[in-house]
């Protein structure tokens, strides 16, 4: 009982129990040496208070007394009673001290106190003795004083060292005893704390070692047990499991582990055994060895003495025999049976193991050598895989089964169920291997013999392929080849085709021919038979015209005469422009009658015998009067040979001589008209109507405006002409000329004209003597009537804005601008006179026609918006007169007109506002229209007159005037003389090359002419370059040469300067320049192109916007320029050049920081966008097409530059 | 429908594609050969109809270098017809002389041989120092292997036959170094001459020119497009340039071939004599219209 609660004692308990016992050890100890130090304390104490003191406190005392008696006798030495008074002082003080240490041994002395009263009694006799002496001395007896002192102190001083000598070895006594004792004190505590010391250290060992062993004994036995159980050995008990304290706890929770241990052991025999079991199945290979095998591993583990195996036969519900173990064989030879018959029939339906313990006696036995015993057990256990038994285990145990044994035998069934089912399988499945294999091999055979043929096959196949790439190569030729030929075949084709078709275009163009011909004569029947109708139509037209216009003409008449006087002057005139015009209207209308009556063949000739003087004298007398008012001479003059009397038309004769009387009446304003009838003998005239026989000639003759050789044709024609300026101005119909020839050739005969322009005209009328009476319908070809011009001068307004009316001569190249806003007009009339024209300026349509016809310019610059007139109507004027009709017309105007004027006839249309180079453009289109020009002006430069001379005969040609010059300073001269269109200069002419170009391109406002390089050797490409500056024509001399230089002089001949290429032309002025455009000048551009045509066109461009221009011919040049020229700010870079192209140029000029912001426009010619990428990708910041768009360059420069 | 007629709708289709997706542009090409080369493409392709190509020509980026590659007729030999360099050696070169630097276009350059064989004329004469020769085609492939220079020794013989007949006074052989099967034309001949690609259907002009060899090309082009590159022509030469084309080839008479005279007809070369001194500006820039 005692024991168990020791031992149940916890063990945190027992420790802090042998702690606490050696803690109170220790206190004890320590209180005892406390106590022992105090005691030895004491003692010290006591030696010092005593002793000590009281021996030091004697010796100062004996001290004193000795200075006590040196005070004495210094009384004897004291020379004054003040010396005296202070040594009476100082052993006052002396005194005082001696008491107070007296005091201290009085105290302490442990000795007899009468040594102490004995010193006391020695000090007093001192004391007495001192003042004795002093009051002696001060009584003046040092005598006295002397011998008192003698007397007295040796008695006293021996008395007093007797007496302090007995107090001193007192207290030296005293303190030896004291000592004595406190060694004793030191030796009695050292021994009782050395043996304490010892009795505490068995008492601390004693108690740590019971501690100790009750631990570490019990510790010890678990750690055993936990080795033991570590080496698997389960079957120990577990001790202390009893125990109350930690070690129970040790000890259950080693009894938790050994408990799963023992579980995990039996699990791990369990499945080592289910899986060597298994194992060793896996190697059986028929059903025979699996049994055996079975049997063999299973019936030991389950200690059993006999077993069987029986596997369900096939295709039957049957159960055979497949492995025993420890079987008579008449045991097992017949062991079969069905499912449901029997124990194990039973199993097998109800698929659970059977276990039947305690078998009878008589069951069966399990035989040994030895002897034969019954089995305890049987155990039937099925292998069931898929709800199906697959077969059947027996086992017959000598004991009963453990827990484990049965679990075994759960466990293992399923694993035998699945290495049954695989054996079963693998036999089925070596089975088809054999088969397979066999077909394999049989297979392999073939298959080698198709590998063979395959390789025989690849290696065709690779002849094949290389012939056949060989093929396809000549192929690829042959089809192209193929194709061209193909391609020209079609070409040819088409040629034929076209052949073909040209020729029956050209059979039907004959046919159409034929056909025309036919057409056209029957055209000419048809036509003359419209025209007689027409006539008639006219003839009874004019007829119906005239009756209500004789009722207009007297009503206006009657209304002139404002007899009412109900009319103000203004009405009056009104009316009296009724009448005229309806004058006017009706004597057209006579007169288109006249002509429409000979026309349609109604107009008949009565030929009756005429007598010349009379009608003379009808003549003379009718133009009497109108010449008298002109003031001009007038006579009638009658040849003598003329016949008296002729046979023809009297009245027609009358009618065509009032006619050109009348004419040359109103067309002369000095000197006078005479009128001649003469006879010709046959032949005489000219005679276009084949007349036979002689003729009278009836000549007018005038001294008036003439008329010019170029409208001497017309004057018979041109009934369009009805409407021209002039007509309106000297009244008239204009008929009359083209009515007097038809009649004149009605009566058989014609007029003639002959005119010099201001001098006079002559019209002859010619009519046979004896007329051939002819049908008039038959005779005259059915013509439109014609109207002669009224070719006088006109009055000319004044001039618009001061233009060069005054100063034009014959051959100048004049311009006419019409235009009605006289600032602008002055700005066009500038850029005209610039481009080396003379101008004329009309502000109004009416003398813009006027004007045209008088000076008929090489062009005119017609404004549309006119006062008046209008622009389109100018244009109709002027078609209508035959002298103005090629006069070409270029429009300028407010609006978009461009299809109205192009239908109208104009060369050309320009919508305001324009520009300078428009209007120069507009000049050169005009002057390009108009084709005429004066005489040129070549000037041949050679400092060899031999081959000037030669040069001359070469291009020398009509209207080709040529200068020569042998140096530069004569080429010179020549252009300040005069203007050349072209100049053809020796490249080695002293004083020539680029230098001189340059000077006479400055010297001239209007820029170089045309020039011609000539050279009789190679140039550099930098010569040609310099050149190239000024013209693009330079010819090397050679074979060919001289051809090329014939066509390029007559090619610059023929041309007008506004015309020149851009390289040559002089700078456009600059217009009206943007702030934007403004802000480019004079800023640097470097342009690279190889092509020397692109750079120099486009440094024009550039210079004239005020822009630095540099040039590069290629790549390199390009970055040796950048590398010099800082100041560039933009390069335009054409991409296709020769050597370094735009692209790696790019890519080097973006390689150099400094110029990584450089602005690079790029120029190419291709189109597509992979081809502008790839500039872009190469550094450009923008691209531009070729041709290269100026506007579009300058906008892209803004954006890169100037912004 | 007839298949021929189908056939036709599915060209129409693939040139339409080539000029939306990638720029090129056939629709001027001689329909009936044009048909043929696409149809050609479609063994190259191994594909059974011509819609088949359309998938690779919009989604492969390379396509165009591909096809055109076999869409072009690249047929030349060195001195081919060598009547007509004989008449360039006596007519045109002496013509050019006159010129202190001569800049020539062979538009259409194939494979090179033509532009090599200018190039030994122009030696010959002495003139190939002031020469700058552009060659130009729309064929990258025949580029690259003008740009070599390197033709079969077979090549080359036939090309000797040809020189002798075109005038030819020299060793024909000097102007090139054998290795092998193959013969490469001399460096020195090929220093002056630019390989470049250009599309004369899209392409603008690009410098003044004074010869253009442009022989058998025009029969490839139905008649706009051979006016388009006539302008182009017009607005690259100097005046007074030369025009070479093949044997078969006409100018269909229109303003622009107003303005060039028949040198030799039999040759048909052209001497440019513009009625006016205005240069003309070339064709207006051909912008492809996509809509992407």
């Amino acid at each position: 009982m005692h024991t168990n609660f020791i031992k149940d004692l916890s063990l945190r308990v027992r420790l802090v129990a042998g702690f606490a016992v050696v803690i109170l050890l220790t206190w004890i100890l320590g209180v005892t040496a406390l106590q022992r130090i105090g005691a030895i304390y004491d003692i010290t104490q006591t030696v010092y208070e005593h002793p000590l003191a009281v021996s030091n406190a004697a010796l100062e005392v004996k001290v004193g007394v000795w200075r006590l008696d040196s005070a004495i006798n210094n009384l004897f030495f004291a020379d004054s009673p003040a010396r005296v008074d202070a040594i009476v002082r100082e052993v006052a003080v002396l005194r005082a001290g001696l008491g107070l240490k007296m005091r201290v041994i009085e105290s302490q002395f442990l000795g007899k106190s009468g040594d102490v009263l004995e010193v006391y009694g020695a000090l007093e006799g001192w004391g007495r003795t001192f003042d004795d002496i002093v009051a002696l001395i001060k009584a003046g007896k040092t005598a006295e004083a002397h011998a008192l002192h003698d007397s007295r102190v040796s008695g006293l001083e021996a008395g007093f060292d007797r007496e302090i000598g007995d107090i001193i070895d007192f207290a030296r006594t005293k303190a030896t005893v004291l000592s004595q004792s406190a060694l004793q004190q030191v030796e009695r505590a050292r021994a009782d704390l050395l043996a304490l010391l010892a009795a505490l250290t068995l008492i601390g060992l004693l108690t740590s070692l019971l501690i100790t062993r009750g631990i570490t004994n019990s510790l010890a036995v678990l750690r055993d047990r936990m080795t033991l159980l570590a080496e698997g050995r389960l079957a120990l008990a577990i001790p202390f499991l009893e125990r109350r304290n930690e070690l129970g706890g040790m000890a259950r929770a080693l009894q938790v582990f050994k408990e799963s241990a023992q579980r995990l052991e039996d699990q791990r025999w369990l499945k080592s055994h289910v899986a060597e079991i298994s194992l060793a199945l896996q190697v059986a290979e028929n059903r025979e060895a699996f049994g055996t095998v079975l049997l063999g591993r299973l019936v030991p583990l389950l200690g059993g003495g006999i077993g069987l195996f029986s596997i369900r036969a096939e295709d039957s519900g049957r159960f055979v025999l497949a492995g025993r173990y420890g079987c008579d064989d008449d045991l097992a030879d017949d062991h079969a049976f069905t499912a449901g018959l029997g124990l194990c029939g039973q199993c097998v339906v109800t698929r659970q193991s059977l276990l039947v313990d305690e078998v009878p006696e008589d069951y069966f036995r399990i035989r040994s050598g030895l002897g034969a015993t019954r089995p305890r057990t049987l155990a039937l256990l099925p292998v069931v895989s898929r709800e199906v038994t697959l077969a059947l285990i027996e086992i017959g145990a000598l004991g009963s089964l453990t827990p484990l044994q049965r679990e075994l035998l759960e466990e293992v069934a399923p694993v035998v169920a699945l290495n049954l089912e695989i054996m079963e399988r693998n036999l089925k499945t070596r089975q088809l291997l054999r088969q397979t294999r066999q077909q394999a091999a049989s297979l392999t055979e073939s298959e080698e013999r198709l590998n063979r043929q395959a390789a025989d096959l690849e290696e065709a196949n690779a002849q094949l392929r290389v012939q056949t790439e060989e093929l396809e190569a000549q192929t690829a030729e042959l089809q192209a080849s193929e194709e061209e030929l193909r391609v020209q075949q079609e070409q040819l084709r088409v040629v034929n085709d076209q052949m073909a078709e040209k020729n029956r275009i050209l059979e039907d163009q004959a046919a159409a021919l034929r056909r025309s011909q036919a057409e056209a004569e029957q055209r000419a029947v048809e036509l003359t038979l419209a025209s007689r109708y027409k006539s008639e139509f006219l003839a009874n037209m004019s007829h119906e015209l005239r009756t209500p216009l004789n009722s207009l003409l007297i009503l206006a008449k009657s209304l002139v005469g404002n007899q009412e006087g109900n009319l103000n002057a203004d009405q009056v005139e009104s009316a009296e422009i009724i009448r005229d015009s309806g004058t006017q209207l009706l004597s057209l209308i006579n007169d288109i009658l006249d002509i429409a009556k000979v026309e349609s063949g109604k107009m008949r000739v009565v030929a009756e015998d005429v007598a010349l003087p009379g009608i003379a004298d009808t003549v003379s007398r009718r133009f009497k009067g109108m010449a008298r008012v002109k003031g001009l001479d007038y006579k009638v003059v009658l040849a003598p040979d003329l016949p008296e009397i002729v046979r023809t038309d009297g009245g027609k004769i009358e009618q065509i001589l009032n006619n050109l009387v009348g004419n040359a009446i109103k067309f002369t304003e000095r000197g006078g008209v005479t009128v001649t009838f003469c006879r010709h003998q046959a032949g005489s005239v000219p005679n276009p109507v084949g007349i036979k026989g002689d003729v009278v000639a009836f000549s007018v003759v005038d001294t008036g405006i003439g008329i010019s050789e170029s409208l001497i044709d017309r004057i018979f024609l041109a009934f369009e002409q009805g409407d021209g300026a002039s007509n309106r101005r000297y009244s008239g119909t204009g008929l009359g000329l083209s009515i007097a020839r038809k009649l004149a050739r009605l009566l058989g005969g014609d007029i003639f004209v002959h005119s010099e322009e201001g001098r006079g005209s002559s019209f002859t009328l010619v009519v046979p003597v004896a007329p051939p009476l002819i049908d008039a319908t038959e005779s005259l070809p059915p013509v439109a009537a014609p109207v002669p011009p009224e070719d006088a001068p006109a009055v000319l307004p004044p001039p618009f804005v001061p233009d060069d009316r005054e100063t034009i001569r014959g051959g100048d190249r004049v311009m006419l601008v019409v235009e009605d806003d006289r600032s602008f007009a002055r700005v066009v009339a500038g850029i005209v006179r610039e481009k080396g024209f003379k101008c004329l300026v009309a502000g109004d349509g009416e003398s813009a026609v006027l004007l045209a016809s008088r000076f008929h310019p090489l062009g005119i610059v017609l404004d549309v918006g006119l006062p008046g007139l209008d622009g389109w109507g100018v244009m109709e004027r002027l078609h209508a007169q035959a002298d103005t009709r090629e006069i070409p017309v270029h429009v300028v105007s407010g609006a978009d007109t461009d299809a109205r004027a192009r239908q109208m006839g104009a060369v050309g249309a320009l919508t305001k506002p324009v520009s300078a180079p428009q209007i120069e453009e507009a000049l050169a289109r005009m002057v390009r229209a108009g084709g005429g020009t004066p005489p040129r002006r070549l000037v041949i430069a050679d400092a060899d007159a031999g081959v000037r001379a030669a040069l001359a005969g070469l291009v020398g040609a009509d209207g080709v005037q040529i200068a020569q010059a042998a140096s530069g300073e004569a080429v010179a001269a020549c252009l300040r003389s005069a203007a050349a269109d072209c100049l053809v200069i020796d490249i080695d002419l002293p004083g020539g090359g680029p230098a001189l170009l340059e000077s006479l391109a400055r010297m001239r406002a209007e820029g170089l002419p045309p020039v011609i390089i000539l050279s009789d050797r190679d140039l550099t490409r930098e010569e040609a370059s310099a050149l190239r500056a000024f013209t693009d024509t330079i010819i090397v001399k050679s074979g060919r040469s001289e051809e090329r230089l014939l066509n390029e002089v007559r090619l610059f001949l023929h041309a007008v300067s506004a015309t020149l290429p851009l390289g040559q032309r002089p700078p456009p002025p600059p217009m009206v320049a943007s702030a934007a455009l403004k802000a480019l000048a004079g800023r640097t551009v470097l342009v690279v192109d190889d092509d020397m045509r692109n750079s120099f066109a486009l440094s024009k461009v550039l210079r004239a916007r005020g822009l630095r221009v540099l040039l590069a011919q290629d790549g390199r040049k390009a970055l040796v320029q950048l590398d010099n020229n800082p100041a560039i700010e933009l390069v335009v870079m054409d991409i296709m050049m020769p050597g370094m192209d735009g692209c790696q140029t790019m890519r080097e000029i973006r390689k150099e920081a400094r110029w990584a912001a450089l602005p690079i426009i790029a120029v190419t010619a291709k189109a597509m966008r992979g081809d502008r990428d790839k500039c872009l990708e190469a550094g450009a910041n923008d691209y531009l097409s070729k041709p290269i768009d100026t506007d579009e360059l300058f906008e892209m420069m803004n954006r890169l530059i100037a912004g | 429908m007839h298949r021929s007629e189908l056939q036709d709708i599915e060209v129409q289709l693939f040139i339409e594609a080539m000029r939306l997706r990638h720029g090129y542009d056939f629709r001027h090409y001689a329909l009936a050969s044009i048909k043929r080369r696409i149809l050609a493409l479609l063994d190259a392709f191994r594909v059974e109809r011509v819609v088949d190509l359309l998938p690779t020509l919009l989604d492969d980026p390379e396509f165009p270098a591909q096809a055109i590659a076999r869409l072009s007729v690249p047929v030349s030999e060195l001195f081919r017809d060598p009547e007509e360099f004989l008449v360039l050696r006596e007519r045109v070169l002496p013509a050019l002389r006159s010129w202190p630097q001569i800049t020539i276009w062979q538009a259409g350059c194939a494979t090179g041989e033509e532009v090599y064989s200018l190039a030994i004329l122009l030696s010959e004469e002495g003139l190939y120092e002031r020469c700058q020769i552009f060659a130009t085609d729309i064929n990258d492939t025949a580029l690259a292997k003008a740009e070599e220079g390197v033709y079969s020794l077979a090549h080359l013989r036939e090309g000797s036959v040809n020189y002798r007949k075109a005038g030819g006074r020299f060793e024909f052989e000097t102007y090139y170094q054998t290795s092998y099967e193959f013969g490469i034309i001399d460096r020195s001949l090929r220093k002056n001459i630019v390989f470049a690609h250009h599309n004369l259907v899209s392409d603008g002009v690009f410098c003044e020119v004074h010869l253009i060899l442009c022989r058998n090309v025009f029969i490839y082009f139905d008649r706009s497009l051979q006016h388009r590159v006539l302008e182009l022509f017009a607005g690259s030469f100097a005046r007074g340039g030369f025009l070479c084309l093949g044997t078969k080839e006409n100018l269909f008479p229109s303003e622009i071939a107003a303005d060039f005279q028949i040198i030799d007809p039999k040759r048909r070369i052209y001497q440019y004599q513009p009625k006016n001194l205005h240069p003309s500006p070339g064709p207006a820039p051909w912008m492809p219209d996509r809509s992407n």
